[in-house]
């Protein structure tokens, strides 16, 4: 099972106290629709009364007009008005429960509407830093399952406490009413019906836990066997496997079965008090009956109201035990509402014109929040690129080409010295002008839902059709979109995955080449495409680099021997610097790596 | 899904996953007996109750001796037993339930290996998760539905209304008179509002993968400062999500409350009528308490009527769905014979094969490969070089002509046997989340830490799998460390050199490592190719320069074959495709 998944599980049982401040914050949210929220809780009260009074009327039918045999015609009457008294309350709940589902909902919704589309906005305003530190899981999880557990507790807590309370207490009176001492008497159920919720609360939730740990290890059991099908077959594993399979089944049903077990008992113990109430009732509320102490109606009313009881400490219990995890939702929620964006832009800062494209890093020092303090992924980088030249960056693994990037689109910001565009401080612009002016193709070639030309257009969304199929045609890939099944207006599937590896990319390149950006970075966007695409991509690299600054980091060294300057980077530092012809004469590190590859490559 | 070639599609449906639960009738019988029982208790405590209120009403009036106490014993005694079936029922039943899921589970994994490779190509793996995980959910909501809520909800229904027919000939007519409105208005309702749920869940399906995008293409979406399309994105298919949500619910507030309204109508005029003959001495205090205790136990069971019907609703498109995998008809018969254990020559006599019958992946090839050579498959992009070689495995089977190994059609092979004996490298290495050591014995589980070891030397892998954390007690996948391409190739030819087999089929493909990883790379496989028969697909030429026989195929035909250095003073279509590598990947030779 996948370990985020667990972990995932694990914040979905958290539980925590609840405390003021979050309250208060919710509270903020919920401000704006105090009409429907006060409209609720009218309607809940006024409802939960009417229910209520069910059993007082059964009462006094039965007292006034059943037990004692009076005039007929007067006891009839009597009955019939009962009745009808009963109808209309039926008639009144009725208005007053639709009235409650419809207000409640507009409430809840609109509260979580505002804090759900808070959270997003949030995320969109996050540094890549917090993105590096956190799994997209969880801040997916963030979005998505914690405003679904403040839902509970928002739209349908809030209706059910004050049902559920007001109808025990509500109970309780009108039983006090009748008679103290049978109230008492028949109040002793319900210590142990607290207790023993609380316990089924406590132990099911850990039940909870197990069983969805098992099962979500049931699915990734089985994912892992249908992605990897092919190894299974060809090492004929199948036997095997499905021994394992079966014993992973094994394990959640057991798992399942002993939290069916603690509902099978707790449920059986409600029942149990239940037929002790109602035997207290029949018993003590029989002796004082036959005493006169208490008439036979209020014996049935009092059967009713015992009735009353269970269902409410079952809801206050379910939902004390969800109260807690919404505020754990609550909590992560508001702790990444607070947590800070680590670039944005700063006061004064003002927008970049239309760049040109001179590009200068002066003493950039820089480590990410993981780095040793100690240590510099940058260390002391100078260069300065003119406008229309390419630059490529070379180097092993974790030299620092992709950080240098990552400065250069303000991804992230160099702890000392500074970078100029066109003799602009980066850090004194606006985050938004500049990234609109830089173009970016990453090796990830991240496809958008959509169609084709939706995702040529993300950049620009005012680019018309004849633009987009002009930059397509530009770079030799618009007879490859004409090529698919639906040319511009094929779907794009989930990530792309109807595409292949080098249409994704070339797709990408169209799109940072309708987006006609000042910038454009290549991070090692070629690979893993067969020679035909290749020699393509090649083409359209070229095109696309025509007439804009560039920057290229390949493994590739065929790809970037055309460049204006190579930089070769060594543990975040420049070691080498010049043309192709310069580095060879060189003799250095690219010389080295150059032999390498041209063995490789040429047998 | 389906295999294409059978003409009739068998439907399955919900009858058929019962069959599941019938493969365990003592279970079954205990636990309808259990809840039977407990429906005939629950029927008895209003009659007590009503006994009582008749008795002691009497007992008051008419001073006749009544032992109240006697009475509230029974009542105890009763509510204790029926208590107690309760909590023998709940465990057995879901025992049962749960153990029928995992026989449905087991059946679709095992259904699922057993497929071909045809068949996975089409499937869809988030399609195929969803069946064996929400899909099986709904049926066990089904399960208890069906064997549970329904019998609960029909026979204690009928059974109550007999009872208050018997007490008062007219009540029972009343309580008839509104239960059955109600419960078609309910059934109605549900019916209307299940497509309404349905829009929900879709436009909350798509909210989430809107978020999920977005997230997951974060760099993209900074990139192009594009945060401000995006919450529009997102508040849009909030706001329709929203707007449908709040119209359902509406939809819901204005009909479901009012069913319920008209089965409460039930009490009061039950109050009226019965009140009336209990006035006019036709019935019994008592008897009507129970009447109203009655139609009180009826009303939370009218809730159900509505989940009931969603449930069924939602399980019959589910149990469709997965037994139509677990019956998927298997596309490859099993042969009897054992693969020789010195393998043999590899002969393709005319072999012919489709994807789908319009199109040829292969056409009429033949060749001949004896043993412990090593071929090098050559073509561009589509040109049937993988279909070619996973013929031999049977992965897929031929349309036409024979693969022979040692003289035998490789179908007349136990699948077993033969595929034991073939070892496959295929272009994406994947990795099992587990350690490294697992994932290298992954085909001979039983293999000792010496010969693991010794399989990842020969691949160039064991220097970096011992510079991990743990070394090879390392897991890698999803769960611990991830690799890069070029680890998990060597790795992936790691595990293929410890299964030792006679044949071996390496798709290479052209991961983004750098020169010296490659180079690594290739010394494994050069090393892997020493005794045995090798079939190479080669992206790069230079794994073709240490085959001694080249194929040559384009467009699923075999246009050359010959060595390296024959087909290069050919001049032919291998000649072509090494020189347009070359343009663009190679500089000038030094």
């Amino acid at each position: 099972m996948s370990f985020i998944e667990e972990q995932l599980i694990e914040e979905e049982v958290a539980r925590t106290a609840i405390r003021g401040t979050i309250v208060r914050r919710i509270w903020k949210y919920i401000r704006p629709y105090w009409k429907s929220c006060l409209i609720t809780i009218i309607s809940t009260i006024l409802s939960t009364l009417c229910d209520l009074l069910g059993p007082k009327l059964i009462q006094v039918g039965m007292d006034q007009f059943l037990m004692k045999i009076g005039d007929p015609v007067v006891a009839i009457r009597g009955i019939l008005i009962i009745s009808a008294i009963y109808l209309a309350n039926l008639l009144l709940s009725w208005g007053l429960t639709v009235t409650q589902i419809r207000h409640q909902v507009r409430m809840g919704w609109n509260a979580l509407n505002d804090i759900q589309t808070d959270v997003f906005r949030h995320i969109q305003a996050l540094s890549l830093n917090y993105f590096d530190k956190t799994h997209q899981g969880r801040i997916i999880s963030r979005v998505d399952y914690d405003i679904e557990a403040l839902d509970e507790v928002i739209v349908w807590g809030l209706t059910a406490l004050l049902n559920s309370s007001l109808t025990l207490i509500g109970a309780l009176i009108f039983m006090l009413r009748y008679d103290w001492r049978l109230s008492l008497a028949v109040s002793l159920v319900l210590p142990p019906l607290i207790y023993a919720t609380y316990l089924y609360q406590k132990h099911g939730l850990e039940a909870y836990r197990q069983i969805r740990l098992k099962s979500s290890r049931i699915t990734s059991v089985l994912a892992e066997n249908v992605s990897g099908i092919s190894v299974v077959q060809a090492m004929v594993r199948e036997e095997r496997n499905l021994r394992h399979f079966s014993q992973v089944n094994d394990e959640y049903a057991e798992k399942a079965v002993y939290g069916a077990t603690l509902f099978h008992t707790y449920m059986p113990f409600i029942g149990v008090m239940s037929a002790v109430g109602s035997t207290i009732i029949l018993s003590y509320g029989g002796y004082l009956a036959s005493r006169g102490e208490i008439t036979v109606g209020e014996i049935a009313a009092f059967l009713l109201y015992l009735g009353m009881f269970f269902g409410p400490i079952q809801t206050m219990g379910e939902l004390y035990n969800s109260a807690l995890g919404a505020s754990a939702s609550a909590e992560r929620i508001f702790a990444l509402l607070d947590t800070l964006p680590q670039v944005r832009d700063r006061k004064g800062s003002h927008p970049l014109p239309l760049i040109s494209g001179d590009v200068s890093f002066e003493h950039i020092h820089f480590r990410y929040d993981t780095t040793p303090m100690d240590q510099w992924i940058l260390d002391d980088i100078n260069f300065s690129a003119k406008q229309g030249q390419t630059i490529a960056l070379v180097g092993a693994t974790g030299s620092g080409k992709t950080s240098i990037i990552n400065l250069l689109t303000r991804f992230y910001e160099p702890q000392e010295g500074r970078i100029l565009i066109d003799g602009h401080d980066l850090s004194q612009t606006t985050l938004f002008s500049l990234r609109n002016q830089i173009g970016i193709v990453t090796q990830e070639n991240f496809l958008f839902t959509g169609t084709v030309l939706e995702n040529l257009t993300f950049a620009r969304p005012s680019a018309s059709r004849d633009e987009v199929e002009a930059s397509a045609k530009a770079l030799g890939t618009h007879e490859m979109i004409l090529g698919f099944e639906k040319g511009y207006d094929t779907e794009v599937g989930e990530r792309g995955a109807n595409f292949s590896a080098g249409q994704r990319q070339l797709l990408c390149f169209t799109r940072a080449m309708v987006a006609q950006p000042r910038i454009l970075i290549l991070d090692e966007a070629t690979s893993a495409v067969d020679p035909q695409t290749e020699a393509l991509i090649q083409h359209a690299l070229e095109v696309l680099m025509a007439n804009r600054t560039g920057f290229v980091i390949a493994h590739r060294l065929s790809t970037v021997r055309h460049a204006s300057l190579i930089m070769v980077l060594k543990s975040g530092k420049i070691i080498e610097s010049g043309t192709h012809a310069e580095l060879l004469q060189l003799g250095g590190e690219y010389a080295a790596l150059h032999r390498e590859f041209t063995r490789n490559s040429n047998t | 899904m389906q295999n294409s070639s059978t003409s009739e599609k068998p439907t399955y449906g919900l009858r058929h996953a019962l069959g599941y639960l019938g493969k365990y009738p003592g279970q079954v019988c205990l636990s309808l007996g259990l809840l039977f029982l407990i429906i005939g208790l629950e029927l008895l405590l209003p009659k007590i109750i009503g006994y009582w209120i008749d008795h002691m009403k009497m007992a008051l009036s008419k001073g006749i001796a009544f032992n109240f106490l006697a009475v509230a014993a029974l009542f105890l005694s009763l509510g204790f037993l029926r208590e107690f079936l309760r909590y023998i029922l709940g465990p057995t039943r879901n025992r049962l339930v749960h153990r029928s899921l995992s026989d449905i589970r087991v059946d679709f994994f095992d259904s699922l290996q057993r497929q071909g490779f045809p068949y996975h190509g089409k499937a869809n793996t988030g399609d195929l998760i969803s069946r064996a995980t929400s899909d099986v959910r709904k049926l066990q909501g089904f399960f208890f539905a069906c064997m549970f809520l329904s019998v609960d909800i029909v026979v204690s229904m009928l059974l109550t209304l007999c009872l208050i027919a018997w007490i008062d000939p007219w009540l029972g007519l009343l309580v008839v008179g509104t239960t059955i409105p109600t419960f078609l208005l309910v059934a109605w309702f549900s019916n209307k509002l299940g497509p309404q749920w349905g829009e929900v869940h879709r436009l909350r399906g798509r909210m989430t993968s809107v978020i999920q995008e977005n997230i997951t293409g974060v760099r993209v979406v900074k990139a192009f400062a594009k945060e401000k399309e995006e919450i529009g994105k997102f508040s849009h298919s909030r706001d329709a999500l929203m707007a449908k949500a709040l119209s359902a619910m509406d939809y819901w507030a204005a009909r479901v409350p009012f069913a319920q309204f008209i089965y409460g109508l039930t009490l009061p005029l039950a109050l009226g009528l019965g009140g009336y003959h209990v006035i006019e001495g036709k019935l019994l205090v008592g008897q009507l308490a129970s009447v109203v205790f009655y139609i009180m136990s009826i009303n939370h069971r009218m809730g159900s009527i509505g989940r009931f019907m969603n449930m069924v609703h939602e399980a019959s498109a589910g149990a469709t769905r997965i037994l139509e995998v677990i019956h998927a008809p298997y596309e490859l018969p099993n042969g009897a014979r054992d693969f020789p254990p010195t393998g043999g020559d590899i002969v393709f006599e005319n072999v012919s094969y489709s994807h789908t019958p319009d199109r040829k992946a292969l056409s009429d090839i033949s060749f001949t490969i004896p043993a412990g050579e090593c071929v090098a498959v050559v073509g561009s992009t589509g040109a049937g070089k993988t279909t070619l070689v996973n013929l031999i495995p049977r992965f897929y089977d031929v349309s036409a002509g024979r693969v022979l190994i040692g003289g035998t059609d490789v179908r007349e092979f136990r699948l077993q046997s033969l595929r034991q004996n073939i070892g496959v490298i295929f272009q994406e290495s994947f990795l099992f989340s587990a350690t490294v050591a697992e994932n290298l014995a992954y085909g001979r589980p039983h293999a000792t830490q010496e010969e693991i070891i010794e399989s990842a030397r020969a691949a160039q892998a064991h220097d970096f799998i011992e510079a991990l954390p743990n070394g090879y007690n390392t897991v890698i996948g999803e769960r611990g460390i991830s690799l890069s391409g070029g680890q998990k190739q060597r790795i992936a030819i790691a595990r293929a050199f410890l299964l030792n087999p006679r044949i071996l089929i390496l798709d290479d493909a052209t991961a983004s490592v750098d020169p010296r990883t490659e180079q690594k790379i290739q010394e494994a496989i050069r090393r892997l190719c020493a005794d045995r028969t090798v079939f190479i697909i080669a992206h790069r030429h230079s794994t073709v320069t240490f085959a001694s026989e080249v194929i040559v195929l384009d467009e699923g035909r075999l246009v050359e074959k010959g060595n390296h250095q024959e087909l290069m003073q050919s001049n032919g279509f291998y000649r072509q495709l090494v020189d347009s590598q070359m343009q663009h990947d190679l500089i000038s030779p030094s």
